[in-house]
């Protein structure tokens, strides 16, 4: 059912026997596992069912540091979250993702892929994604067009990719929400604040306010806050009447660790021939699957790298391509994103035709894992929102090891191809200049905030443990991409909703 | 008599000596022009990259900024043993066995990883210098 909160009494009591803050992919993935089931969950959507402004500006901050996209429009504020505007690429994390590697500073999870194998598996359908199926070898047995360029090896390998529609989950689950006789989603519900207990050992109630002027309390057994990175440190930190640092941030760790992958066209392929290269291409809304070149985990341990991927784009294409941090430049997340007719048009023609007539020079595009870095971080800053909330401040900082990395791994791709006799690979000016200090103006990310409350189970390095439940609190929760370690060299959506079903789960098994 | 076969020896020697250079710089015309053409390249990209590429690589090197000398390496490197037994039945002084060898090398340059990054290019020294090459003889 659907309740909105504008309409309710002022200073209503809403109890549950579960609360879920944050209605996009990770809230709703565990909303929906708990529909039908004898359990009061409220669900909390801080805007309403369709994009508003004055709600959205809710969400606006200040960045600092590594010029980053308009804090406003890098997230959404309505109900499916920022899965509104979900580009819908997916992978799974590789199982070094989760591992402490001793050259990467602050990795290391305390799960591993194998604990997430299960979840990704449920988490296909939810995305409305293809068979579970990573290896590029049982791709390729179903359809001989699927060609590798390079066959795995101990240095290269083809990592698979598959592209959801995409799924916008307020559309998909929102008529079951609805419908639902135990879901209780209440719409312009904004978090203020999280209260503890006088012993700041568990929540005891949520306070929402929306533009209406109107505030409510919340109550629930147990509080997940599935709001994204940003959001998620920000109430934690806003949240600091009874601690003063922020709830679960004894340590000083929550909003630390912002991390985003680097998306950036940074090489060239040069081919002796013309192929459509069906295995790397993408068309949006015909491509089902695809590969990236990624290197080795013993490459990457040998050369002291990030674990980044490679994937291609036909030269013409990517030439009328608009680096996301030169296009992606208004603080109206409406605004941005869009190609222009003839563009659109422009492209798919282009498009067309290297399907079919293949082409030989491609430009190869970079998603690397950032290097988690304390100083990369989300703090309030000292001007209010509307309901009298800190906005989030973000200071974004890179290290010289994305770079380095980003060069090594075309280094690394580049000998395969002369070793196999099949192409050669030239980077572009950028990485090859030796000051890693320093980055082009079309540096930028792919709009994934990841990290700041991360998993440990040692409370001096995590705001969260294994199951994603806050140190020190014994009943709130967190869901998404602000629990990630480390960013991996995967989007992050089917992950947060692997992670979050687990999260589901366990909390199921303690009833 | 000593210095008859002094003579004699003198002048067989001068001739193992000259015999070798001659036959070696008639080798070096004859290859210098085919060693400096790599093939590979030669497909993907223009001449004009081809001299980029060869000049970047004279500057960093420029021990090697010598036609003569680039040809004594290139040889040397399709004379490599190792690209020999791959190909026994051909003599490296012919270009079309020269070249295949080199093509050889340059996989197993990338292989090995000698490789240099050279205007952004990632490729196998032995290509390098035959760019190197080409960049000198077109001066």
């Amino acid at each position: 059912m659907h309740t909105d909160a504008r309409t309710l009494p002022d200073n209503t009591l809403i109890e549950g026997d579960l609360c879920i803050v944050g209605t996009g992919p990770a809230g709703l993935s565990i909303a929906m596992e708990w529909n039908n089931t004898p359990y009061k969950v409220i669900l909390l959507e801080g805007g309403g069912m369709d994009y508003e402004e004055k709600e959205q500006d809710l969400y606006d901050g200040r960045t600092t540091g590594q010029p980053y996209f308009p804090l406003k429009s890098s997230y959404l504020h309505y109900f499916g979250g920022t899965s509104n505007h979900w580009g819908g690429f997916c992978s799974t994390f590789d199982e070094l993702d989760f591992e402490q590697r001793g050259w990467i500073p602050h990795s290391g999870w305390p799960i591993k892929k194998a604990d997430l194998d299960p979840f990704y598996a449920r988490a296909h359908p939810i995305l409305d994604l293809g068979p579970c199926e990573y290896n590029a070898d049982n791709w390729q047995k179903k359809d001989p067009a699927l060609k590798t360029l390079l066959p795995d090896n101990p240095i290269v390998w083809n990592k698979v990719w598959q592209f959801s529609a995409p799924t916008r989950f307020g559309k998909k689950y929102g008529p079951d929400v609805k419908k639902s006789n135990n879901l209780h989603l209440y719409s312009y519900a904004n978090v203020t604040e999280i209260r503890a207990n006088e012993a700041v050992s568990a929540i005891e109630s949520l306070t929402i306010k929306n533009l209406a002027g109107k505030q409510h309390t919340v109550k629930a057994k147990r509080v997940i806050l599935a709001c994204g990175a940003i959001q998620n440190a920000r109430i934690l930190l806003a949240s600091n009447r009874q601690a003063q640092n922020g709830l679960g941030n004894d340590k000083d760790l929550v909003g630390r660790f912002f991390m985003d992958h680097l998306e950036m066209k940074s090489a060239y392929l040069h081919l002796p021939f013309r192929d459509p290269l069906k295995m790397y291409l993408y068309t949006s809304g015909r491509t089902k699957m695809r590969c990236e070149m990624a290197v080795s985990r013993e490459m990457q341990a040998r050369h002291g790298i990030l674990n980044g991927v490679s994937s291609l784009k036909s030269i013409s294409e990517a030439n009328i391509d608009t680096p996301a941090m030169q296009s992606w430049t208004s603080a109206d997340p409406q605004k941005n994103g869009h190609v222009g007719f003839w563009k659109d048009h422009l492209a798919r023609t282009i498009s067309f035709v290297d399907r079919h007539l293949g082409a030989s020079q491609f430009m190869m595009y970079t998603r690397i894992e950032q290097a988690p870095n304390p100083d990369s971080r989300i703090t309030l800053d000292g001007v209010n929102d509307a309901l009298g909330v800190p906005r989030p401040m973000l200071h974004w900082e890179l290290t010289p090891l994305e770079r380095r990395s980003m060069r090594t791994i075309y280094e690394l791709i580049g000998r395969q191809f002369g070793s196999a006799g099949t192409g050669r690979v030239q980077l572009m000016d950028y990485l090859e200049d030796p000051d890693d200090a320093s980055w082009p103006d079309f540096a930028g990310g792919g709009w994934h905030h990841i990290g700041t409350t991360r998993m440990s189970d040692d409370p001096d390095t995590g705001v969260i443990d294994a199951n994603c439940k806050v140190h020190g609190l014994a009943n709130l929760y967190i869901a998404g991409s602000s629990c990630f370690v480390t960013a991996g060299s995967a989007n992050p959506t089917l992950t947060l909703v692997a992670l979050s079903l687990r999260l589901s789960d366990h909390l199921k098994k303690r009833g | 008599m000593k210095r008859r076969k002094f003579i004699l020896l003198a002048g067989a020697g001068a001739a193992a000596i000259a015999i070798p250079v001659a036959l070696r710089r008639h080798r070096h015309n004859s290859l210098a022009k085919p060693l400096g053409q790599p093939d590979f390249l030669g497909h993907i990209c223009d001449e004009a990259t081809v001299r980029e590429i060869g000049a970047a690589y004279c500057a960093r090197n420029p021990e090697e900024r010598e036609e003569d000398k680039l040809v004594s390496l290139l040889i040397a490197t399709s004379d490599g043993d190792e690209h020999r037994a791959k190909d026994p039945g051909k003599s490296a002084i012919d270009s079309t066995g020269v070249l295949r060898q080199l093509d050889g090398a340059i996989r197993d340059d990338f292989a090995a990883g000698r490789v240099v990054t050279l205007k952004g290019w990632v490729l196998s020294v032995t290509e390098a210098r035959q760019c190197a090459l080409y960049s000198l003889s077109h001066q």
